[in-house]
């Protein structure tokens, strides 16, 4: 086939052949809700995941917004650091336990009271059965209140009562074992001061797979399937573990769940939704109590290696509940102390990091539900989380970063405008070809009336719910790139305030910004049109 | 060849080819070229500059308004070999200064417009901005020869001798020359000028040249200040409370040449639209500060111009 001759009608240089081309291309990012991926490549990643984030959380559709803060809870700090938490139905109050010196304090409405000094550098578990609280000492033994204030030794009316460190109270006897052993052993039916086998109470070595030494007791509480009650007893040595299920209360039988993965530690296991969630030395798994481990963190699997996580210290790993979010606290390599919190989102199974980590947790039930978390930086410090907008006033850093997104398939581009729905001040920037930094611009959505100690934010006469919550503001980067990440940062002690329920209420306290949607507008610059 | 004579001045106009003799025959007038006479016929005032030449002078005051138009000389009879026509080209002897004044859009203004922050670039492009407006506004001065690229201005001879010196800051390109008599100087390309006035000196200059961009005029050693038409040098804007030298009613043509510019740069696909509407508006200015465009040549509009 011949071909065409060159003429000066069809002679075009490059710049002209540009310039007919162009046209905007657009991609549109609404949905964060794939979470926290560290595991996958950059541009592997799916469109709604992150690569890196802190201090967000995600919204039941998907947007990204900025946690809240934490306040003190106790005025005063316990003299040692908090280790264990309860909250008693039986004493209503939560009992707050330190090993370093085995101070038991109770707890009322944030006022600490020492009610019982055990031995110091002991382990404890604390648990309400039928009409009084337990509490089982790896030293000292069992003990038992009725008030919360004066604890006594419990004493035997049958058999030997067992030493141990961790209690759980299921299908109405109470379980105790010994995280130097892995023996289990349960009371007589509704009597913890009678372990006769006569009156059937028995005991069980959980020896099936391994002899590793219990670490954990879950009674599934609030997960049982009625024709499948069971109680968890997790083990764990070193970075090995395992995790089993007791099927007859009358005999301690037990099943083996999982042969190589078992919870980090006493406080490792939670249960929402009738599902309970697990971290461990190897990832964080959810079960319903009688099917296999689902590995729901797989996505944070890089986080589970020794050159990430202290593995000197998993005993420490505690999760929690709080409303419809689970969350797990974690100590990275180099620090002494838990410094990461991962939050699971059962929604859409998806995490994000915040770095308001605890060293334990208690959902303080009496008392709306709201969340307790012991500092585990400032020894004897209580907070309750999820509050104002400042970490015990400390301004939060907050950020996320959205996935490298690739457009004209790694051809060049020029990313020109970013049109961003959302609330709040934050800044936006565009980080290309794969950059750590690049360029940005603080956009500002901000609605009258809604800014926390701003405006008329208690003012009645603003109206709450006439004005805008949401907003959009542009950014024009104008960026040249083969690829394009967005990032989203924000530090300061602000919250905001959504508008009250249609059904009346006041307004609530919201993270400080959130964004709810991308619209990236881009001129693909193909080499030859 | 043309005369190129300022407004109300008096100049010297010559004709050859006559019979010799014809003081006090031969007559001069000025035509506007579209049917009337300026200035009407007079046969006083006229010389023959040698007897027996044929060639007669006559000083002759320009018309007032600037324009094209043609000093015409006649023996008083009919027919071609009776008369002589000489273009006449009144220029003004305004001194516009465009640009200068306070009216359109500082440069600082333009700039916000180009940027339509924050709705089209961001801060940091501020900068980048200000090469494209001056770019744009580059192209069109230099696109075509605006009756407001040209203007008259003094220059002085300096003490002691040497290059006339400009009183305009804008001072760029002399076309022509007049001496503190209202005569024009003959302009030499630079190496007639040094071969027939190497040396020599005198009180009245008489040509002038243009040497290293410096203007020169000889014989030298004559003192005083010349008039010189000239076109104006164009000076990037710098300071954002500057005017451009542009028509004000036009200084949006920036705007939309620097929005276009940085579009483009940007690889966006509103430069097109953008060029589009650059292209309307120096269409419309053509139509307006060009001599062809007005019919009359270096008429100056003066209603959006400061004049000083």
């Amino acid at each position: 086939m011949a071909s065409s001759p060159i003429t000066q009608d069809n002679l075009v240089t490059r710049q002209a052949t540009k310039a007919k081309k162009l046209a905007y291309s657009e991609i549109y990012i609404g949905d964060f809700s794939g979470g926290l991926n560290i595991r996958d490549a950059l541009t592997e990643l799916a469109n709604n995941e992150t690569p890196d984030c802190i201090n967000v959380v995600l919204d039941e559709r998907g947007a990204c917004h900025k946690r809240l803060g934490f306040v003190k809870w106790n005025p005063t700090p316990t003299t040692n650091q908090i280790t264990y938490g309860y909250e008693s139905d039986v004493c209503n109050t939560i009992f707050w336990y330190s090993q370093d010196d085995g101070n038991l304090y109770r707890d009322d409405g944030g006022v600490l009271t020492l009610v019982h000094a055990f031995s110091a550098n002991g382990t404890a578990s604390i648990t309400d059965f039928a009409g009084t609280t337990y509490l089982a000492h790896s030293f000292d033994g069992l003990f038992f209140t009725t008030d919360g204030t004066t604890w006594s030794l419990v004493v035997s009316s049958g058999g030997s009562i067992p030493n141990g460190d961790m209690l759980a109270t299921w299908q109405n006897k109470l379980w105790i074992a010994s995280s130097s052993s892995n023996l289990l052993s349960f009371c007589a039916p509704g009597d913890a001061t009678n372990w006769d086998p006569a009156k059937d109470a028995g005991a069980n070595y959980i020896r099936e797979g391994n002899d590793f030494p219990i670490v954990c007791l879950f009674g599934t509480s609030g997960v049982d399937v009625q024709a499948q009650p069971a109680l968890l007893v997790g083990k764990r040595s070193g970075a090995q573990g395992s995790l089993h299920r007791v099927t007859d209360a009358a005999t301690g039988d037990y099943v083996t769940m999982d042969q190589s993965i078992g919870p980090a530690g006493p406080q490792a296991i939670t249960s929402l939704y009738g599902r309970l969630y697990m971290i461990s030395t190897s990832g964080i798994f959810e079960t319903d109590g009688q099917t296999a481990l689902v590995p729901i963190g797989a996505k944070l699997s890089r986080l589970w290696r020794p050159d990430a996580i202290d593995f000197h210290h998993p005993a420490r790993f505690v999760a929690t509940r709080t409303r419809d979010r689970v969350r797990f606290s974690l100590t990275l390599l180099g620090s002494n102390v838990n410094d990461l919190c991962l939050e699971y989102h059962p929604g859409f199974n998806a995490f994000t990091a915040r770095d308001d980590a605890a060293a334990c947790y208690v959902v303080h039930g009496q008392q709306d539900g709201i969340l307790l978390g012991v500092s585990p930086k400032n020894p004897g410090q209580i907070y309750q989380h999820d509050v104002g907008g400042a970490d015990d006033g400390t301004a939060i850093s907050s950020r996320l970063t959205t996935k490298v997104f690739e457009p004209t398939g790694g051809y060049q581009q020029r990313l020109q405008h970013i049109h961003v729905l959302g609330r709040g001040t934050f800044t936006v920037e565009t980080l290309p070809n794969f950059a750590l930094s690049g360029k940005s611009k603080t956009l500002s959505m901000q609605a009258s009336g809604f800014q926390w100690d701003f405006d008329g934010w208690d003012d009645p006469s603003v109206g709450w719910g006439e004005d805008l919550v949401e907003g959009w503001d542009d950014f024009w980067p104008r960026q040249l790139g083969r690829a394009f990440q967005i990032r989203f940062t924000e530090t300061s002690t602000n919250i905001g305030t959504s508008p009250p329920l249609g059904i009346g209420g006041p307004a609530q306290a919201i993270g400080a910004w959130a964004t709810y949607g991308l619209h990236l507008t881009i001129t693909p610059l193909h080499p030859y049109g | 060849m043309a005369l190129y004579i300022q407004q109300g001045t008096r100049f010297e106009a010559t004709a050859t080819g006559f019979a010799s003799g014809l003081v006090g025959t031969l007559g001069v007038r000025i035509f506007d070229n579209v049917g009337g006479t300026t200035i009407p016929r007079t046969v006083s005032g006229i010389i023959e500059l040698a007897p027996g030449s044929g060639s007669y002078a006559a000083v002759l005051s320009a018309p007032a308004i600037p324009g094209d138009y043609t000093v015409y000389w006649d023996d008083g009879q009919v027919g071609p070999q009776h008369s002589a026509a000489e273009d006449l080209i009144v220029v003004t002897t305004t001194t516009v200064q465009v640009g200068t004044g306070t009216e359109g859009l500082t440069f600082g203004q333009i700039l916000d417009d180009v940027m339509d922050n924050p709705l089209r670039f961001e801060a940091d492009l501020r900068p980048r901005a200000a090469r494209a407006v001056n770019l744009r506004y580059a192209h069109v001065w230099a696109l075509e020869d605006w009756t407001f690229r040209f203007a008259t201005t003094t220059l002085d001879t300096p003490a002691g001798g040497g290059p006339l010196a400009p009183q305009a800051a804008d001072f760029g390109t002399p076309l022509y020359l007049w001496g503190s008599n209202g005569s024009q100087l003959v302009f030499l390309n630079e190496d007639e000028f040094v071969n027939n006035y190497q040396g020599s000196t005198g009180s009245t200059a008489e040509a002038w040249t243009v040497m290293a961009g410096r203007v020169f005029v000889a014989p030298a050693g004559g003192s005083g200040s010349y008039t010189c038409y000239y076109r104006r040098r164009l000076s990037p804007l710098v300071g954002e409370d500057e005017y451009p030298m542009l028509p004000p009613e036009f200084h949006l043509i920036l705007v939309h040449g620097g929005r276009a510019e940085l579009l483009s740069v940007s690889d966006d696909p509103m430069t097109a639209m953008m060029e589009d509407q650059f292209s309307r508006d120096l269409e419309a200015m053509r139509r307006e500060y060009l001599i062809d465009a007005i019919g009359q040549p270096s008429m100056w509009p003066t209603d959006y111009i400061a004049v000083s």
